[in-house]
C-alpha cells in the first residue's frame, strides 16, 4: 500500500509561532457587504487588443462572500478580466456589473474595490507608510480616519515595525504585502487579487493566505487570480477556469472536481519486482476499469472508470504474477486534471 | 487628492538625486565653464557696422575692417537709435556707428568720432576692437596732418546696467536647463505607468484632471526653485546684477509653466521614454542654440535668428535679458510672459486630452 498520496500538493506549512492567530487578527478590518446582490457579473463580456481576441464572451457570476479563484495559464485573459471588473479597460463587447452598478462608473462603486494589481505597484523611493497615505488620500481619506486605517493594515499585514523605511528596502514578499495593504485602506468590499504571490517566499505566502481568509470571513467578496493551481485549491470556494480567452467553467470547487476530476491510479514498480514487458497491455489484462495509460515519473498514471475497482483488480493481477509494487496509490482529485480534461492542456506545462 | 499627489511628487523629486544633478549641479558647472571662457576673449571678433555716413571714406574703412584677421563685419541698415537700441536690448552684442559726416570732417580735419556701443558679452572685445579702429581710421586720414581728427569712442549702451558676461550666461544657461525639467516630468509619467501605479490609481475615485494637475505643479514648483537657486547663484559667484523682483518672479513663473506644461504634453504624445528623452535633448539643445541662450542672437544667420521667435527659449531670454539690462522694454517682458503662457495652456490641454491614451492598458 502506498505511504502516501504523491499528488496530494499542499503549500509550504509554517511553524505555528509563524501564523497569524485569531487575536492578532481580532483588530483588522470590517469590510462592507451588499447581501442579496452578486459581487460580479458579465454577461458575454468580450474585449480585443487591436486584432488580438483577448476575452470571448465570457459571463462570469461571483457571489457576495465568496472567494472566487480565476484560474488559466498565462496570457489566458485573468488580468484583462480583472481590469474590466475594476473599470481601467472598457469591454469591447457584452457588460460586466459590481455589485449591480457598471463596473468602474462612478465614485461609490469605486469605493467598494480595493485593486491588487500583478505588478508591485507602490514607490520605492517612498516609506511603507508614506505609500499608504497617498492611497488612502486616492479614496479621499484624509486626518485621523486616514492615520487610523493606516495604523490597522499596517497591524494587519505584520509591517508596523517597517512603516519608516523606504518599501525599495523591503523583501519581496513585504512589498507583495504592502501591495495588498494599499488596497484594504477604504475597507472595500470587493477585493480584487491579480496575482498576488508572484516571487513571494512560502513564509509570506502563508501569512498572505491567512490574511485573505481573515478577510473573507470578515464578510469580503475576493477574487483571486492566479495559475498556481494548489493556491486556488486552498483559498477558494468556487473556481472559474479561464483559457485562451475564455471562461471553459465556473463552478463551486467540490462540484468541479466531482464532475471532472479523473479517477486516477498511480503505480511504480519495485526494482526486484518482475515488471511487465508492456504495461498498458498488463494492465488492461488485470481490469476492464482502465481507460488509459500513460507514463509519469517513473511509474505509471492509470486513468480508470472507478479506480477503487482499478485497484484492486491491479493487486489481484499482481498476486498471480508477482509483481510487485513500490508504489501504488489512489490520487487525489485535483484541479491539475481537472484542467487537463477541460482544456486538453496541463497548466504546469504553459 | 491633488494635494496628496502634490506632496508624494515633491518627497520623490527630493529623494531622487539624479534632479539636483541635471537641473542644478550641470546648469551651474556650464555658467561657471563659460563664464571664464567668454571672460578669456573672443578668437574671431564679430562687428556690426552701421554706416549712417555712406561716403567713399567710411566704405573704405568698413573694407578694410572686413579684411582684417579676426574680425568680421556684419553690416546694419536702419537707424542710429535702433542700432543702440538692439545692443540695449541685448539682440546685438555691439555695434560700431559711423556717423554722418564723417568724411566730411575728416577731410576737414576736424574732430570725427566713431561710436562702439557694446553689451555685455562684447566687453571684452570692445576695448581691442576700439584700437584696431582707430588705427585703420588713422591710416585713412591724411597722414601728413597728423594727429589724426579720428577719434573712437567707447560707450555702454544706452541704458544698461554694468555689462557683464554674467547677464547672458546666467539667464541662458537657466532658461536652457529649466527645460530638462522635461526629463523628470517624462521618467516619472513613464514610471507611474509602466510600474502599474497610475493603473492603480485609475481604480480609485481620483479624476484625470486632479492627477494630471497633481502631477504638474509639483514640477511647477521645482523650475522656480532652480531657477532662483541658480539666479542665486549668479548673483553671489558671477556678479550678476539684479532687478525688478516682481517681473523676474513672473517671468519665472511663466517659464516654468511653460516648460513643465511641455513636459507633459511632449510625455502624453510619445510612444515610449526613449523617444520622449530623444525629443527633450532636441527641444532643450537645439531650442538653446536656436534662441541665443549659448551666445548673442546677432551671431547667427539671420533665417535662424527669425525662426528663433518660435521658440519658447527665445522670449524667456529676451524677458530676462530685458530685465537685467534695465532696458525698460516692458512690452518684449510682458509679451513674453504672455507667449510662455500661452504656450503652457495649450500645452497642457493636449496633455489633457491625449491622458486616457496615455494611461490605457494594454497588457493581456
Amino acid at each position: 500500500m502506498p505511504e502516501e498520496c504523491t499528488f496530494t500538493l499542499t503549500v509550504d506549512h509554517l511553524p505555528a509561532k509563524d501564523r497569524l492567530t485569531v487575536s492578532e487578527l481580532s483588530n483588522s478590518l470590517p469590510l462592507r457587504s451588499k447581501p442579496g446582490t452578486a459581487a460580479v457579473v458579465s454577461r458575454d463580456l468580450s474585449k480585443t487588443y487591436g486584432h488580438t481576441l483577448a476575452l470571448d464572451k465570457v459571463s462570469i457570476r461571483v457571489a457576495p462572500g465568496s472567494f472566487y479563484g480565476l484560474l488559466g495559464p498565462n496570457g489566458a485573459g485573468k488580468s484583462t478580466l480583472m481590469k474590466l471588473m475594476v473599470g481601467v479597460l472598457a469591454p469591447t463587447g457584452g457588460s460586466i456589473e459590481v455589485f449591480g452598478h457598471k463596473a468602474g462608473k462612478g465614485d461609490e462603486v469605486r469605493r467598494m474595490v480595493g485593486y491588487v494589481p500583478q505588478d508591485v505597484a507602490l514607490y520605492g523611493s517612498l516609506t511603507g507608510k508614506q505609500n499608504l497615505q497617498f492611497f488612502g488620500s486616492m479614496y479621499g481619506l484624509s486626518g485621523q480616519p486616514l492615520q487610523q486605517s493606516i495604523d490597522e493594515v499596517l497591524e494587519f499585514v505584520g509591517l508596523t515595525e517597517k512603516a519608516g523605511e523606504a518599501v525599495k528596502s523591503y523583501s519581496g514578499g513585504m512589498k507583495r504585502r504592502l501591495n495588498i495593504a494599499a488596497a484594504l485602506l477604504h475597507k472595500p468590499s470587493l477585493l480584487l487579487l491579480d496575482e498576488p504571490t508572484v516571487g513571494v517566499d512560502p513564509h509570506s505566502r502563508q501569512r498572505m493566505f491567512d490574511m485573505l481568509k481573515h478577510l473573507q470571513a470578515q464578510g469580503a467578496t475576493i477574487v483571486y487570480s492566479s495559475h498556481y493551481m494548489e493556491e486556488v485549491e486552498e483559498l477558494c470556494d468556487t473556481v472559474g477556469i479561464i483559457d485562451h480567452g475564455k471562461l471553459v467553467d465556473q463552478d463551486p470547487l467540490p462540484e468541479l472536481l466531482a464532475r471532472y476530476a479523473g479517477q486516477e491510479v498511480y503505480l511504480e514498480i519495485a526494482p526486484d519486482g518482475t515488471v511487465p514487458p508492456d504495461m498498458p497491455s498488463w494492465l488492461a489484462s488485470c481490469s476492464n476499469q482502465v481507460r488509459s495509460v500513460r507514463p509519469l515519473g517513473s511509474g505509471w498514471l492509470a486513468e480508470a472508470g472507478n479506480r477503487a475497482d482499478l485497484m484492486a483488480d491491479v493487486l489481484a493481477g499482481a498476486r498471480r504474477e508477482t509483481v510487485n509494487f513500490r508504489r501504488l496509490e489512489l490520487v487525489k482529485p485535483s484541479l491539475e486534471s481537472v484542467f487537463l480534461k477541460l482544456t486538453g492542456t496541463s497548466l504546469r506545462d504553459e | 487628492m491633488i494635494g496628496a499627489i502634490l506632496l508624494k511628487e515633491l518627497r520623490k523629486l527630493v529623494r531622487e538625486k539624479g534632479n539636483f544633478v541635471y537641473l542644478l549641479i550641470m546648469p551651474m558647472v556650464f555658467m561657471v565653464l563659460f563664464h571664464f571662457l567668454f571672460a578669456a576673449g573672443e578668437s574671431n571678433v564679430k562687428v556690426n557696422i552701421l554706416d549712417a555716413d555712406h561716403s567713399p571714406l567710411s566704405r573704405q574703412l568698413i573694407q578694410v575692417m572686413d579684411k582684417t584677421p579676426g574680425f568680421q563685419v556684419t553690416e546694419l541698415s536702419g537707424s542710429v537709435q535702433s542700432a543702440g537700441q538692439q545692443v540695449s536690448n541685448g539682440k546685438l552684442s555691439s555695434v560700431v556707428i559711423i556717423p554722418q559726416g564723417f568724411a566730411a570732417r575728416v577731410v576737414n580735419h576736424q574732430p570725427a568720432q566713431i561710436a562702439i556701443k557694446s553689451g555685455p558679452q562684447a566687453s571684452a572685445s570692445a576695448g581691442v576692437l576700439a584700437g584696431v579702429l582707430q588705427q585703420i581710421a588713422a591710416k585713412l586720414a591724411d597722414p601728413t596732418r597728423p594727429p589724426s581728427p579720428v577719434q573712437v569712442k567707447l560707450e555702454q549702451a544706452s541704458g544698461t546696467v554694468s555689462p557683464s558676461i554674467a547677464t547672458q550666461i546666467v539667464p541662458g544657461y537657466t532658461v536652457m536647463f529649466v527645460f530638462y525639467i522635461m526629463i523628470t516630468i517624462l521618467r516619472s509619467l513613464f514610471k507611474e505607468k509602466e510600474s502599474g501605479i497610475l493603473e492603480r490609481v485609475r481604480t480609485t475615485p481620483l479624476k484625470a484632471f486632479q492627477y494630471m494637475l497633481g502631477m504638474w505643479f509639483p514640477q511647477v514648483i521645482a523650475a522656480m526653485v532652480q531657477i532662483t537657486v541658480l539666479f542665486a547663484f549668479g548673483h553671489w559667484l558671477l556678479q550678476l546684477q539684479l532687478h525688478n523682483y516682481a517681473m523676474l518672479f513672473l517671468l519665472s513663473l511663466a517659464l516654468s509653466l511653460c516648460a513643465t506644461a511641455l513636459g507633459m504634453m511632449l510625455t502624453m504624445l510619445v510612444g515610449s521614454e526613449n523617444q520622449g528623452m530623444a525629443l527633450i535633448q532636441l527641444l532643450s539643445l537645439g531650442g538653446a542654440a536656436l534662441a541665443g541662450l549659448w551666445m548673442p542672437l546677432d551671431m547667427l544667420p539671420p533665417g535662424m535668428q527669425t525662426l528663433a521667435h518660435i521658440l519658447p527659449q527665445y522670449w524667456a531670454m529676451q524677458g530676462y535679458q530685458a530685465i537685467l539690462f534695465q532696458t525698460g522694454n516692458l512690452q518684449i517682458l510682458w509679451q513674453g510672459i504672455g507667449i510662455l503662457t500661452g504656450i503652457a495652456l495649450v500645452a497642457i490641454l493636449i496633455a489633457a486630452t491625449r491622458y486616457n491614451r496615455f494611461a490605457k492598458a494594454e497588457s493581456i
